[in-house]
């Protein structure tokens, strides 16, 4: 996949820059300009690595594991942990996610999407990230497997502790909101 | 920002700026066969130490032991070849980690992976075992390495002790009618053995001395006299021919120096 022309690099830049920059975002708690390094970091990595592309898996899993690996050392260098971002939920990706995790029996109404999004955030970063792939990304197990290269199975397992921790979280939101009340 | 046509164009003038091009496919092959390359050596050297495992492990059989008069303990100790069941675990950790490396390693449960890498490991080191490879690489490692003895085959070094009565070397000869056999030790001195006073424990099968000449033995018994030993116990040392052959210069064993049993 050699691009003889470097013009069309811009094709990759334009169609994966806002996915990932959300993706490095949710990966990490740095500030946008810093996110924007660490993008701009991840696109020469690509095209240096363009050769490299594996084609037994997607274009956009090779790019996401690339941008993962970028995100990860980044936090090497400067020793510290990724830590998600915990913004606000989309209303469809929510209610995807509490249907998922059989929880609408122990979610009250009055739950907002910003709790939701701090049981996400409270959970294990190995967790989140998943879940984020998962319902924020919406990537297939095969799609996660090649970008955590971790195999399909272990995928499956990790997401079912995931959303079983989720649902614990929203248990113990729910136990933490009712003591607010009384 | 991010949004911007502005963000692509950085990218393309950082890339014209810095003169960056894709890397070639080549750079990406080699180090997937070096990978690749690395994981089927560490594989094959696995295969050997096991090979040389099963070498020594072999054959060990706690009945001898008892003759000896050895706890259970000690036999397993003995009995176990640590060194090369320590270097086959390492040997295929690497292969594995190796393997788990490769472009698509990370697809595949590392369960499956161990069990691949450990059947192939085992599968290998019995060919290797067939063909008689272990005992070669024994023989050249017990001639050549300093400390064999003590680190790669310590049971010989445990035969090694006058003092507490054990004494180990080659067979050269035996007589059933004088119940005598005559053995080289490491240094190079020959030693008559009685053996006249040998447990034979009731139901064991018996010792079969003249398919063990030409091959190392431990003796358990006491020195009687100047290489003179009153064997109690004998018991055929696996591996270690080298070692015992290391000091035999050519010419140096001239028949006389071996005791002959008349």
């Amino acid at each position: 996949m050699a691009l003889s022309n470097q013009d069309s690099f811009v094709l990759i830049t334009g169609r994966y820059k806002v996915r990932l920059f959300s993706y490095i975002k949710r990966l990490t708690n740095i500030r946008d300009e810093d996110a924007e390094d660490l993008l701009q970091d991840i696109f020469l990595k690509v095209y240096l690595n363009l050769n490299n592309f594996n084609r037994k898996m997607k274009f956009s899993s090779w790019i996401y594991a690339i941008a993962r690996n970028q995100v990860f050392s980044h936090h090497r260098k400067v020793s510290v942990r990724p830590e998600g971002h915990a913004d606000v939920l989309d209303e469809n990706i929510s209610r995807q996610l509490i249907t998922d995790i059989n929880a609408i029996d122990i979610i009250d109404r009055e739950i907002s999407r910003q709790k939701i999004s701090q049981a996400i955030f409270r959970l294990k970063s190995k967790y989140r990230e998943v879940i984020f792939l998962r319902f924020f990304e919406e990537k297939s197990y095969q799609e996660i497997s090649d970008i955590i290269r971790k195999p399909v199975g272990t995928v499956g397992s990790m997401l079912d502790r995931a959303k079983k921790e989720l649902r614990d979280n929203f248990l113990k939101l729910k136990k933490y909101d009712k003591r607010k009340r009384i | 920002m991010i949004k911007g046509k502005e963000f692509d164009q950085k990218i393309i003038d950082q890339i014209k700026n810095r003169k960056i091009w894709p890397r070639p496919r080549w750079l990406f092959l080699l180090k997937n066969y070096s990978i690749w390359l690395a994981g089927g050596l560490t594989l094959l050297f696995g295969s050997i130490s096991s090979a040389l495992f099963i070498y020594l492990a072999a054959d060990n059989n706690l009945a001898a032991h008892r003759r000896i008069g050895f706890s259970l303990a000690e036999f397993l100790l003995l009995a176990i070849p640590f060194f090369w069941l320590i270097t086959s675990a390492i040997l295929i950790y690497l292969a594995y980690i190796n393997l788990k490396k490769t472009e698509n390693g990370y697809r595949y449960s590392p369960w499956l992976i161990s069990l691949i890498v450990v059947i192939i490991s085992l599968v290998g080191g019995l060919v290797f075992y067939n063909l008689g490879l272990s005992r070669t690489i024994d023989n050249i490692l017990g001639r050549e390495l300093p400390f064999y003895e003590y680190v790669i085959n310590p049971r010989v070094s445990f035969w090694l002790d006058n003092d507490r009565g054990r004494l180990a070397g080659i067979m050269v000869d035996y007589s059933s009618k004088n119940q005598q056999l005559s053995l080289i030790d490491s240094q190079n001195n020959s030693w008559l053995v009685d053996i006249s006073r040998i447990n034979q424990l009731v139901g064991l099968p018996v010792i079969d001395f003249n398919r063990l000449i030409n091959q190392p033995i431990g003796l358990s018994g006491k020195v009687t006299a100047i290489n003179r030993f009153e064997a109690r116990g004998i018991m055929p040392i696996k591996g270690g021919n080298g070692f015992f052959g290391r000091r035999r210069v050519p010419g140096r064993l001239s028949p006389k120096s071996i005791i002959i049993i008349k």
